[in-house]
């Protein structure tokens, strides 16, 4: 090998890992400013805090991956999170997992029907979907909190496998079924194809409206998981929950290298994107940056983060 | 008539590929250089370094006795190297005018686009090059042949000195050619030199001043006028002797209809399409670009909708609403626009071939991280698809290779009637000889029956059993003896100058029922 080429492999490299090195030098450098950064305890609660994200934005790549976005997963999250413990206070609160889940799915689903079958742009549908889910969620909680302090499924947001909260647990579990299902799975590749040439798609006998179903079926479904799990943590739901929260789902998967236009991403570039909203949040209050400051930083940061993905990837073809 | 362009050692390597290894030429003024070589060979890359699509790792490039750096396309139009891509970029929303000044506009007080000096220095260019469309219209619905029409006015226009024309007759018909080669000869007598890549050789013989062949990224040969031929370039380009690059045509075909079509029509330009396709039949629909081929080819696969028309497969009516219909009844189709409809261009090559078949070699629908690039093994070797690991992306492979991905994955569904528009589309020779390979033996057996459209009438002379001639939407004759099929024979239905005297026989054991699920 020559330097020339030493020098293109390893360029090519870190193409793969992505923004994999501003996540470690981030990590560094709140770990240097506050060693308190890196102790057992507040790296637990990055990932705790991250779960959530982590688990909305893996439903979200996808359909992100077909060209499209969705845009009601926080209101999403509500609902489900307010169902949840509506059904815990009845006398069938095992139900509680699987009623709130379903609830998502459908919602999702609905979107995806929007979507498919009238042919709405996915922004258009979605934004309708999430003002309408908000007022539902309110009125399901009657406009109060809906609280249970003998929550049956606490568990989830509070219990430990381990050292592992059962939260991030769910979250790891979710990345990767992800993964597996865009990889390695007929249906993956299809998500991935129909984001990239949709007509070629249709020229290959694909039903596109199926995989625009089944993304925004997922998205839904994880969206629904993710209000069991906040719902689990605070012993309550209300209306109020998720609020914006499609904002940093969809940060996560833009820094994570998925492609606003569909056809080229993937979970495990959303991962690493989540992991660097959550530590900018956490370390930014670890070593004291005022709140407002937080925020210009955070948005600074996702918009360096993506211009200097762009720039890579041309500097790649040049 | 001194050299004008001279390109030094130059070299360009991709992650994984060689693509140019010390590659160095030089273009006389008012000449036309003829680039060939196998697919992948690194003629197209060559022309992007000189466009400034890319720049060289090492080289030099010297115009007019000066060295001079080409960074960014801008460096090349403003130095006179105009290049017309391989893949034609044509913005429809937007009037010719426009296309053709985009980015250097004429103003009015320094702000205001001059509209009206746009349009008449835009019509005053479209004249130089013959065009037979305006400035003020909008190129939504152009033919190939007008985009490039189009891009070549803008090169015009922009007093390029140098014209790179990357395959610009790979989808032309006859006709479109002859005037194509009209125009570069005008366009040599005003002393610009052009740079002409083609893999249809009969052309490059007819119109090259010197040819150069390149092979695996490399120089292999320069031919001078006198020495051009057909055979010395295929030996250069393959580096073999090629004797017969071609195969054998089945001559017996059985009178067992397979498929059958009756009154086909769209809403407003094809009408009354019925013929028969005979198992193991290799069907060439043929025509003018324009004249409808590529509508009922898209027709028969369920992708433009039809007013009227009944489908019949081994005399059972079948039901095509859409391309999933089709497939079920293991009809393939291979699209003319292989970006627009064929190629996921960000997906492995890998799974650009297998794409079709993936369910059948996924495990419950799981797939191993190696099985696409295992069931792609077998078409990169017959195809000999030149890329460094299945696993590239479709977009870094040469234009000819991605038509190969594309065929590899309409074979590998293994149809019972597979319909070809433009099957060697930008296929170098080598390739094309083992595309024809298949094609025969895809039909030895009876088991597969094909229905063909190509604008290379050589094609269709060898490789057609039998020829309907399209015209003005409709079938209007047909050469059923494979001796009678000749270029003068069709070009007579195709112009018009025969008039139409095209019958259709019913099959009579048509059942007439609804059967959409296949076996
Ligand atoms: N952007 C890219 N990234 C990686 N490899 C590339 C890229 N562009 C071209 N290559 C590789 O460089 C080689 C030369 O490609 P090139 O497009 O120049 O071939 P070509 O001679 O024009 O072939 P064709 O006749 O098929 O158009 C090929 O092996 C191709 O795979
Ligand atoms: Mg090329």
């Amino acid at each position: 090998m020559t330097t020339k080429d030493k020098k293109l492999f390893i360029k090519f490299d870190l193409q793969k890992f992505g923004v994999l090195p501003v996540l470690i030098l981030f990590c560094i450098m709140f770990a240097l400013l506050e060693p308190k950064f890196i102790s057992v305890n507040n790296i637990t609660n990055i990932f705790r805090q991250s779960a959530v994200n982590i688990i909305i934005a893996s439903g979200m790549t996808m359909v992100i991956l077909t060209g499209g976005i969705d845009l009601s997963v926080g209101s999403i999250l509500a609902v489900s999170a307010v169902v949840a413990l509506r059904v815990s206070l009845t006398p069938f609160s095992y139900l509680a997992i699987p009623i709130a889940l379903l609830t998502g799915l459908a919602a999702g689903l609905f979107n995806g029907f929007l979507v498919s079958y009238f042919k709405m742009p996915p922004f258009i549908a979605t934004l309708g979907m999430m003002t309408s889910l908000r007022g539902a969620a309110y009125l399901l909680a009657d406009g109060t909190t809906v609280i249970n302090n003998d929550l049956s499924f606490a568990w989830v947001g509070n219990n430990n496998i381990g050292i592992v909260p059962w939260q991030v647990f769910f979250a790891i579990i979710v990345i990767g079924l992800s993964w597996v299902l865009l990889r390695r799975t007929v249906l993956g590749t299809r998500i991935y194809a129909v984001g990239g040439n949709e007509k070629a798609a249709v020229f290959s006998g694909i039903s596109v409206a199926t995989i625009i179903l089944f993304v925004h079926g997922i998205s839904g479904l994880f969206s629904g998981l993710a209000g069991v799990v906040m719902g689990a943590r605070l012993y309550s739901a209300s209306g109020l929950l998720g609020v914006s929260y499609e904002l940093d789902a969809i940060a996560a998967v833009i820094l994570g290298g998925t492609s606003f236009n569909g056809g080229i991403g993937g979970v495990a570039g959303t991962l690493v994107g989540a992991l660097i909203i959550s530590v900018l949040n956490n370390g930014l209050i670890i070593i004291g940056v005022p709140y407002f400051w937080q925020q210009v930083i955070k948005g600074i940061v996702i918009i360096v983060a993506v211009i200097i993905d762009i720039y890579r990837q041309r500097v790649k073809v040049k | 008539m001194g050299v004008i362009l001279e390109v030094h050692n130059v070299s360009k390597t991709f992650p994984g590929c060689k693509a140019l290894d010390d590659v160095s030429i030089h273009l006389n003024e008012g000449e036309l250089l003829s680039v060939v070589g196998e697919n992948g060979a690194g003629k197209s890359t060559l022309m992007k370094i000189l466009a400034g699509v890319y720049t060289s790792d090492s080289g030099e490039i010297v115009l007019n006795g000066e060295t001079v750096k080409i960074k960014i396309p801008r460096d090349a139009l403003d130095l006179g190297i105009s290049l017309i891509p391989q893949e034609l970029s044509v913005a429809p929303n937007i009037t010719v005018a426009e296309n053709l000044f985009m980015g250097r506009e004429p103003l009015k007080h320094g702000f205001f686009v001059d509209r009206k000096k746009l349009m008449d220095e835009s019509d005053k260019i479209l004249d130089m090059v013959n065009a037979p469309f305006r400035a003020r219209q909008y190129p939504r619905n152009f033919s190939i042949a007008e985009q490039q029409l189009m891009e070549i006015a803008k090169a015009v226009g922009q007093n390029s000195r140098i014209l790179i024309m990357d395959e610009p007759t790979a989808s032309l018909s006859e006709n479109e050619m002859e005037t194509l080669f009209r125009l570069i000869k005008k366009l040599k007598q005003q002393h610009i030199s052009i740079i002409f890549i083609s893999h249809r050789l009969k052309e490059v013989v007819e119109i090259s001043d010197r040819v150069v062949v390149l092979r695996d990224g490399t120089l292999v040969a320069t031919l001078d006028k006198h020495e051009i031929n057909e055979k010395d370039i295929v030996t250069h380009m393959v580096g073999r002797t090629l004797s017969d690059y071609y195969g054998e045509a089945n001559t017996d075909v059985s009178d067992e209809v397979i498929y059958s079509v009756h009154n086909l029509a769209d809403e407003k330009f094809i009408h009354d399409v019925s013929f028969n396709l005979r198992r193991g039949e290799i069907l060439a629909l043929t025509g003018l670009v324009g004249s409808g081929r590529t509508e009922i080819a898209q027709m028969l696969f369920g992708i433009d909708k039809r007013r009227s028309g009944d489908f019949y497969k081994s005399g059972k009516r079948i039901k095509i609403e859409n391309p999933i219909d089709a497939i079920k009844n293991r009809i393939g189709f291979l699209s003319e626009d292989r970006k627009g409809s064929g190629l996921f261009l960000d997906m492995s090559a890998a799974d650009n071939i297998s794409f079709n078949v993936m369910q059948q070699i996924s495990n419950h629908g799981f797939l191993g991280s190696d099985s696409a690039s295992k069931f792609s093994e077998q078409f990169i070797k017959s195809l000999r698809i030149r890329l460094s690991s299945p696993k590239v992306k479709a977009l870094s492979l040469s234009g000819g290779n991605q038509q190969k991905l594309l065929l590899s994955r309409w074979l590998s569904i293994k149809p019972e009637i597979l319909i070809l528009d433009e099957p060697t589309r930008g296929v170098d020779v080598g390739a094309k000889s083992e595309i024809y390979k298949i094609i025969f033996d895809l039909v030895a057996d009876g088991k597969t029956s094909i229905i063909f459209i190509s604008s290379e009438l050589p094609e269709v002379i060898w490789l057609a059993s039998r020829v309907l001639i399209v015209r003005d939407g409709t079938i209007v004759g047909e050469i059923k003896n494979k001796n009678e099929i000749t270029q003068d024979h069709v070009m007579q239905y195709a112009t018009g100058v025969k008039d139409p005297d095209y019958t259709f026989t019913e099959n009579k054991t048509l059942v007439d029922k609804e059967n959409t699920n296949d076996d």
